[in-house]
């Protein structure tokens, strides 16, 4: 049984202890050992927390200086103000030398301030940042002309620049991570890192998993998965192959679902990301182009000029006979392989065709002549006309077609 | 804020000695002098309540320095309806409380689990007779009793430590983390029983029904 006094021994004890010294308080625990007992205990623990709590506030001295406190007023004081001369500038000498204002900073800190300083050095690298943002920003609208439509992919635009670290500079330019000279970054590059635009369609490989994991618990958009595809868009734009994540291969699609009306005056469709798992049999799906025909284009853009990006061209074969359906291969099937340029012997046409295209019956000949016509076509539209050579001079394929030209015989082939 | 050191200097010492409601008008009317005496008079207390709610000391100059720099700039707005001194532990819970929550949690125990297999199930507490204030722990129990006090509620030992050790009272504490007097009171009751109940298993072990087990001296 319990003491009666129990509850109010306890309160006593924590708003007035000096009331339990008092003679009938005194009596009542000589002779109650329960009281007495709970009064030890909550003495003792109480002694035993101060003692411990007092021992790690027993330093010496806490917090920095007045004098590392008034640096630290003077840089959140100058970090505040947007520099003028960032306001107007119209060349990339006043933009590096904003840059350079902008870092110094960050010398200056490191060598007055003490080492633990952090928020110092924290505030004068957010100052850099965001200065050095607006630098690009001007030098960008100074430098290269805005056009907000333009929907020339990154991998094309950095190829304009020049080099392909050009993309992987603008991916470090999005997220902090250094500063790239911006006269060396056109602003079809960084422009889109600026401004979100749902980019997960375009890439089409798998997704991680925490980004399923949040799409299928309904958090809706959120600016993370941009940035992440992003970041792998830039892996494809910098030559990487596909990106390295493992998974079942799910294919996103954003599409207005209609919500469960729990909520009152919340009526009314809203966009959600919803995932769907492709079948595990089912080919990855990629927009590449295969390796080959890939080094092809980059070689014919490499002669055309400066990496300049070979345009692409709809060839749309027409029959020569009208009403008859142009069936150029097996429906479905793989397109037929492109001819080879021939000798020139002298004989001819008729003497240029191949021999499996003379035997072929005569209703089948008026159709692989069409078909030849057709490729011919596509194949002078399509081919870029800046050098009438031989644009693949590397390619042991086209050599043995020029040798063949020539006259001579192709290495590989026995007489 | 650049002046001249010997001015300064003198004129902090000269000051040191008012009361912070005319350091707070001097220094909105444009005298840093003033904010310089309140800063090296504040300092250590907000350090050390800084020190007791996140448990970095690491932390603890960051959290000053945002302190102060919170008052320097919202001084003006400082009514004066409690004490300065409340105003600014406010302000210290406040951003301790946010450091926290970043993500910087205290790690005082071992990290290595066989360290505790190590250490006496209870701890061997020297009294000296009626007087339980004086109680000797040596360095291998702390470790035991820090990873006790790690299972106390943060508002518990937060109200312990401004209660017990800043000794604020029931109306400062109130305006600090602006609950009533009565949560107050009863969170401090609360914290204590937390306490008895977190520290008493390993003073008395397990079945601490009797204080008088205790290894008296």
């Amino acid at each position: 049984m319990p003491c009666d006094r129990m509850s109010l021994l306890k309160r006593l004890a924590v708003e007035s202890p000096a009331q339990l010294q008092t003679p009938p308080w005194q009596e009542h625990m000589e002779g109650c050992g329960e009281c007495r007992m709970e009064i030890q205990l909550l003495d003792t623990t109480l002694a035993v927390f101060k003692q411990i709590e007092s021992e790690g506030r027993a330093q010496k001295e806490f917090g920095p200086s007045w004098e590392a406190f008034t640096h630290a007023v003077d840089q959140a004081e100058t970090m505040e103000p947007i520099p003028s001369h960032l306001a107007s500038g119209d060349s990339s000498a006043q933009v590096s030398q904003a840059l350079a204002q902008a870092q110094a900073p960050i010398a200056d800190q490191t060598q007055k301030s003490r080492p633990n300083r952090r928020w110092g050095m924290m505030a004068s690298l957010a100052s850099a940042i965001s200065a050095a943002t607006v630098a690009a920003t001007v030098a960008g609208v100074m430098l290269w002309p805005v056009d907000p439509l333009s929907e020339a992919p990154r991998k094309e635009a950095a190829s304009a620049a020049g080099t392909e670290r050009a993309a992987g500079n603008a991916k470090s330019f999005r997220i902090g991570g250094g500063f790239p000279a911006p006269s060396a970054l056109p602003q079809s590059v960084w422009r889109p890192l600026l401004t979100p635009t749902p980019v997960i369609r375009q890439l089409g490989g798998p997704a991680p998993s925490f980004v399923r994991n949040r799409w299928r618990s309904g958090a809706g958009s959120h600016p993370a998965p941009v940035i992440l595809f992003r970041s792998l868009q830039n892996r494809k734009s910098m030559g990487m192959d596909r990106p390295a994540l493992d998974g079942p291969a799910v294919r996103v699609s954003t599409r207005t679902v209609a919500r469960p009306a729990k909520r009152r005056g919340k009526v009314g469709p809203t966009t959600r990301a919803v995932a769907s798992k492709r079948p595990k049999t089912a080919p990855a799906r990629s927009n590449r182009r295969p390796a080959a025909s890939r080094s092809r284009a980059k070689a014919s853009s490499r002669l055309a000029g400066g990496g300049a990006v070979k345009p692409r061209v709809a060839v749309k074969p027409i029959s020569p006979i009208p009403g008859a359906p142009f069936t150029p291969g097996v429906s479905g099937g793989p397109p037929p392989p492109r001819p080879k340029a021939e000798a020139f012997t002298g004989l001819g046409p008729a003497a240029e065709t191949p021999l499996e295209k003379m035997l072929a019956p005569p209703g089948e000949k008026l159709k692989l002549q069409a078909m030849m016509d057709a490729e011919e076509m596509a194949k002078t539209d399509a081919e870029p006309k800046l050098n009438e050579s031989d644009p693949f001079p590397d390619d042991p394929e086209s050599q043995n077609d020029a040798k063949l030209e020539d006259g001579l015989q192709p290495a590989g082939v026995a007489p | 804020m650049s002046r001249k050191k010997g001015e300064q200097g003198a004129k902090t010492a000269d000051w040191s000695g008012l009361d912070d409601d005319i350091l707070i008008k001097a220094f909105l009317n444009g005298d840093q002098t003033a904010f310089e005496v309140l800063f090296k008079k504040y300092r250590d207390m907000v350090g050390r309540l800084s020190c007791s709610i996140v448990k970095d000391e690491s932390a603890v100059d960051d959290i000053v320095q945002e302190v102060f720099l919170l008052a320097y700039r919202h001084l003006e707005n400082f009514r004066g309806q409690a004490a300065f001194k409340t105003w600014i532990y406010r302000i210290t819970v406040n951003e301790a409380i946010r450091h926290k929550n970043k993500g910087k949690r205290w790690q005082p125990l071992p990290e290595n689990e066989a360290e505790y297999s190590q250490l006496p199930s209870t701890l061997v507490v020297m009294e000296n007779g009626k007087n339980p204030e004086r109680i000797l722990i040596d360095g291998q129990q702390k470790s035991l009793v820090h990873r006790a006090l790690a299972q106390l509620k943060e508002h518990h030992r937060l109200i312990l430590v401004l209660y017990y050790l800043e000794d604020q009272s029931v109306h400062e504490i109130s305006v600090i983390l602006q609950i009533p007097q009565g949560s107050v009171k009863s969170r401090l009751y609360y914290a204590r029983e937390g306490l008895k109940q977190v520290l008493a298993p390993i003073l008395y072990g397990e079945g601490h029904q009797s204080p008088e087990n205790v290894h008296a001296l």
